[in-house]
């Protein structure tokens, strides 16, 4: 959190979080369960600022969804969305999206940390947490969270993927203007 | 449609310190979350009416936050009932069987209770979630934050969230009424890979825009020096008084009450039929 801009960054990504798990719910063949795609732009801001605007974007915007949803507040879920931006942030430190910089190499990092890390934070992380804080039935939470988990995968890569490719290639790449001799 | 928003008003609950109300309404949501006692949730609703009563806010101004939470609420009870109508039954270890609907739609005098203290659940926070929304100003919020020992930065940022939600939310039903003109179908009538594409048309542009908007927002901090310091001070900041105490002290005692209750009773449930 040092830069204004990663502040900044960080409030925009909490207000998205917020409207995308409110509003944007794609139905899926499976009843009463949507396809939520708040997971894919967690992932691309944690690319495009940083870990931490990840982590501090996550828990801010899902927090205040809790906090308005009146089923209470999953303090498990509410952390392991910030962890998420975390693991995706640490994981594709590097990649200058700024610079216009994803291409196929780039792509397949991307989908590596984001299934090993919705795996780790939706499938291991958020159910044993509801387990130890809220006594949760097992089996009930390791399938949401496989759901979840599963859901923020697919709509991390198909739409996680797009947004890092549309916004790197809306940038100059670095070093394409060579000087005319 | 209008989401959190503050509404500026004079009251004993709006000249409350923002940290304050956070800390007792975080407290409320836990303590009403945990426990299934039916007094005690009785209590908190009443308590909550009144604090909403004692804000002068309008239950019209917060409309489109009520009719979801309302919604919510009721779409839960029904689920609850379908998935297990004796999940009364399973909890109490009792069975007071009223009448019998069809099959194994039964009626009991336990499930009644379960779902009476799920809606209770819900009425006890709802009026205490509008009060907090309505009666915060977002930038005082972050000052009460950073004074209680929370970074600045952390603070300003959750500020700047609440304040930007309203813009986000005008945007994106904007972008999705052009999306919708243009013949783009996101509900069940179109396969599973139409709509995900449906979805990402419609969710790029606002995302897209809302990374336009953070440079905006940067620059204009920026040319007011922000972030330079290591400390701040805050214009919006406010000193606690004893109405700030008190809202503290209902926070923990409420808290203090469920934890205390589910220790010496050994569960968490108000049970009257044994």
């Amino acid at each position: 959190m040092k830069t204004v801009r990663n502040i900044v960054a960080s409030a925009i990504l909490a207000a998205l979080v917020f409207v995308l798990l409110r509003f944007v719910a794609i139905p899926t063949p499976f009843p009463d369960t949507t396809l939520s795609i708040y997971a894919a732009v967690v992932a691309f801001f944690a690319v495009l600022f940083g870990p931490a605007v990840g982590f501090v974007g996550g828990f801010i915007g899902n927090l205040l969804v809790d906090l308005t949803a009146g089923w209470g507040v999953w303090w498990t879920w509410v952390v392991v969305t910030g962890l998420y931006g975390l693991f995706v942030g640490l994981g594709c430190k590097g990649i200058k999206l700024e610079d216009g910089q994803f291409g196929k190499k780039e792509f397949v990092r991307f989908i590596i940390v984001t299934v090993l890390g919705c795996l780790l934070c939706w499938g291991v992380i958020a159910p044993i947490g509801d387990i130890l804080v809220y006594a949760e039935p097992a089996n009930l939470v390791f399938i949401q969270g496989v759901f979840v988990g599963l859901s923020g995968m697919i709509s991390s890569i198909i739409v996680g993927g797009i947004l890092c490719k549309a916004y790197a290639n809306s940038k100059a790449k670095k070093g394409s203007l060579t000087k005319e001799d | 449609m209008k989401l959190l928003n503050y509404i500026e008003r004079k009251s004993p609950v709006h000249s409350l310190n923002g940290a304050s109300k956070l800390f007792c309404l975080l407290m409320w949501i836990c303590s009403t979350m945990i426990t299934f006692n039916t007094p005690f949730l009785l209590c908190a609703t009443a308590m909550g009416f009144f604090a909403f009563a004692l804000s002068r806010l309008k239950l019209s101004e917060q409309k489109g936050l009520l009719y979801f939470l309302l919604t919510f609420m009721a779409l839960n009870a029904i689920l609850i009932y379908i998935f297990n109508p004796e999940r009364g039954v399973e909890l109490y270890g009792t069975r007071n069987l009223i009448f019998t609907i069809a099959g194994r739609f039964t009626i009991t005098k336990e499930q009644l209770l379960y779902q009476f203290n799920v809606i209770l659940k819900y009425l006890s926070t709802i009026p205490i979630i509008l009060v907090f929304i309505g009666s915060t100003q977002p930038s005082e919020l972050a000052a009460s934050m950073n004074k209680i020992g929370i970074p600045y930065g952390f603070a300003y940022s959750f500020a700047l969230a609440l304040r930007y939600i309203p813009d986000t939310v005008a945007s994106y039903i904007d972008i999705s009424r052009c999306q919708q003109a243009r013949g783009i179908e996101m509900s069940s009538k179109e396969s599973l890979g139409k709509r995900i594409k449906a979805a990402a048309q419609l969710v790029l542009p606002l995302i897209l825009g809302s990374v336009d908007q953070i440079e905006v927002i940067t620059n204009a901090m920026e040319l007011r020096k922000f972030g330079t310091q290591k400390r701040r001070t805050w214009i919006m900041s406010r000193s606690f008084k004893a109405g700030d105490y008190l809202t503290i002290a209902i926070g923990i005692v409420m808290m203090a009450f469920v934890i205390a209750y589910n220790v010496i009773n050994g569960s968490r449930f108000w049970n009257p039929f044994i």
